[in-house]
């Protein structure tokens, strides 16, 4: 099989797959053999996958074939090795889009240890070594799209989540971080957690919060933003950073006593109710946009179950 | 010699006959891509960046008139959207299937069949070559497969997270002038026949329908930089069932394709 063309490959797969057909087309792949071919027709190495996985005549046995082989090929994979951009993104592509065993350790191994991606151009290498980055977070956010049942079961979510939290120490990361450590219910809504991240770095966390959570369609989206909100009222710069960002997606913040009406890009409207003290203080005073630091000790004590 | 390299032999043969303006382009081409390890550019595989000048003169034939529409439409994939337009942030680092489903779920959500493209995207939409194929022939999206057959697009190059693209034929649209598909357009292509230029208004795909009986299909044409504000999007997924209840596959074809260049 091997001596074949490869220009016969995907026939092969499609007629008879086997392991060694896969392990063939994806080293190709990998080592850029088929850059024309996927750049004309396919856009992506994983939609060069499917595609050949769909149209096979035995589609049980492609696919169980291809997740073998995969991993075999992901398992003799050293990142630190590899110094040719296509080749890393293809691999964290399909790694992100197939989650063979092996892609996790090795991603996770990799970035804990301060590993940098390859760059093809010093010129250029500021951009290609951060969408690598990217791709290599995505790819290891695969593995964990949600927090497991029983986190304390999970070694390996626990190493993730430490990964996490020493990001949030770093500039390039923080942002990253943060909204992955909300997303799996390590940090809290309304928890002190994030409020102090949000407090300390919101001109780089809220505008990524923001996004995270209107290019979204969680169910508790419409909740998320409502205490993020509220989370935001602690600083003048979450405030307007929150402000921004929302008005950047086509959103509005309209403010009246007791609550704040916001108006997300796709139209939906989420009241905000204020509560307690608040509230109270909100009526006499009429000067939220002033509240500053009196309000953020007022916000403290405010949860969002006591307001809903 | 593979089934490909006579292919080859007979489209060049054809191009030549058809669109003689365009000899030279193509001749100079087609020596290039036979000195190439390859031989063709046709099939699985890569070759070297291509040095001739006229490998990027696309989009070079006369202008075309296509017969009467509502839309343009083209069909697509995800990856191949975001990748060669300027995509948002949160679709640039993203796969493919995370992307599809964000269409998706914006569709259920707008309660849209169509969405704007430039809710994704920025700027124009350039294509592989600086070239996009349009077809006034609708484009149906359930099933989608006939539709791709008639446009010449084997299974083989449907991916599952497929897009369909349309344009509305109004005054702005006509600033965008489309154009005769030339070979040099087509040149990556083992499906293409050249329309007779002097005398053509719009090119003609190959319809795969039926492989006994490969004949001509929709109307087609080429354009490029078309600004994404003028352009919907559908996100078509292609499931298994329709795979197999459409089964054309690029490999099993070629004998039928070689058999009716050969008649021309």
């Amino acid at each position: 099989m091997l001596d074949e063309p490869i220009e016969n490959i995907f026939e092969t797969l499609r007629t008879s797959p086997s392991v060694e057909a896969w392990v063939f087309l994806i080293r190709s792949a990998i080592g850029g053999d088929l850059d024309d071919t996927i750049d004309r027709y396919y856009g992506s190495v994983e939609d060069l996958m499917h595609t050949i996985r769909a149209n096979s005549l035995h589609r049980v046995l492609s696919e169980t074939t291809f997740d073998i082989g995969l991993e075999r090929v992901v398992a003799t994979w050293d990142p630190a090795a590899v110094n040719n951009v296509k080749s890393v993104e293809f691999m964290l592509r399909l790694i992100t889009a197939f989650t063979p065993p092996s892609g996790f350790l090795k991603l996770f191994g990799f970035v804990a240890n301060g590993g940098i991606f390859p760059s093809n151009d010093s010129e250029t290498s500021g951009s290609e070594e951060t969408v690598l980055e990217e791709f290599a977070w995505n790819a290891l956010r695969a593995y964990f799209p949600t927090a497991p049942e029983a986190p304390d079961k999970f070694p390996a979510f626990d190493g993730y989540t430490r990964l996490l939290v020493n990001e949030l120490q770093t500039h390039k990361g923080r942002a990253y971080a943060c909204v992955r450590l909300l997303e799996l219910g390590h940090f809290k809504p309304d928890g002190a957690n994030l409020g102090e991240v949000i407090s300390e770095h919101a001109e780089q966390v809220v505008p990524a919060l923001l996004d995270w959570l209107l290019g979204n369609e969680r169910r508790d989206r419409d909740s998320l933003l409502a205490s993020l909100y509220l989370q935001c009222q602690t600083s003048k710069s979450a405030r307007i950073a929150f402000q921004e960002a929302l008005e950047k997606d086509g959103g509005t913040i309209e403010l009246t006593d007791y609550r704040a009406q916001i108006t997300i890009g796709d139209g939906t409207s989420i009241t905000v109710p204020f509560a307690g003290e608040l509230s109270y203080e909100l009526t006499k005073s009429k000067e939220w946009q002033d509240l500053s630091e009196r309000g953020y000790i007022l916000l403290n004590e405010i949860t969002w179950e006591e307001t809903t | 010699m593979t089934i490909y390299a006579d292919i080859f032999r007979e489209r060049i043969r054809l191009d030549l006959r058809e669109q003689p303006f365009i000899a030279s382009d193509v001749a100079e081409l087609a020596n290039w891509f036979r000195a190439t390890p390859i031989a063709h550019p046709y099939g699985p595989g890569s070759y070297p960046p291509c040095p001739i000048p006229s490998y990027q003169r696309t989009c070079a034939g006369p202008p075309a008139t296509l017969p009467p529409s509502e839309y343009v439409y083209r069909l697509t994939n995800v990856s191949s959207v975001i990748r060669t337009t300027n995509a948002k942030p949160r679709y640039r680092a993203a796969i493919s299937s995370a992307n599809f489903q964000r269409l998706q779920a914006a569709q259920r959500k707008s309660n849209r069949l169509w969405l704007p493209l430039s809710d994704y995207v920025i700027g124009v939409l350039p294509g592989r070559r600086d070239c996009t194929w349009w077809t006034p022939g609708e484009l149906k999206w359930n099933p989608t497969l006939p539709s791709a057959h008639k446009i010449g697009m084997p299974n083989s190059w449907v991916i599952p997270t497929s897009l369909l693209l349309r344009i509305k034929r109004d005054d702005t649209f006509a600033k965008f002038l489309a154009r005769v598909p030339t070979p040099i357009d087509a040149f990556e292509s083992s499906v293409f026949l050249a329309a007779t230029v002097p005398g053509a208004r719009y090119g003609i795909a190959i319809d795969l329908s039926d492989p006994t009986d490969i004949r001509p299909g929709f109307p087609e044409t080429v354009a490029r930089d078309i600004p994404v504000e003028l352009i919907e999007t559908l996100p078509v997924p292609i499931n298994p069932d329709e795979r197999d209840r459409f089964p054309i596959e690029i490999m099993p074809i070629l004998p039928a394709l070689l058999s009716y260049y050969q008649r021309l």
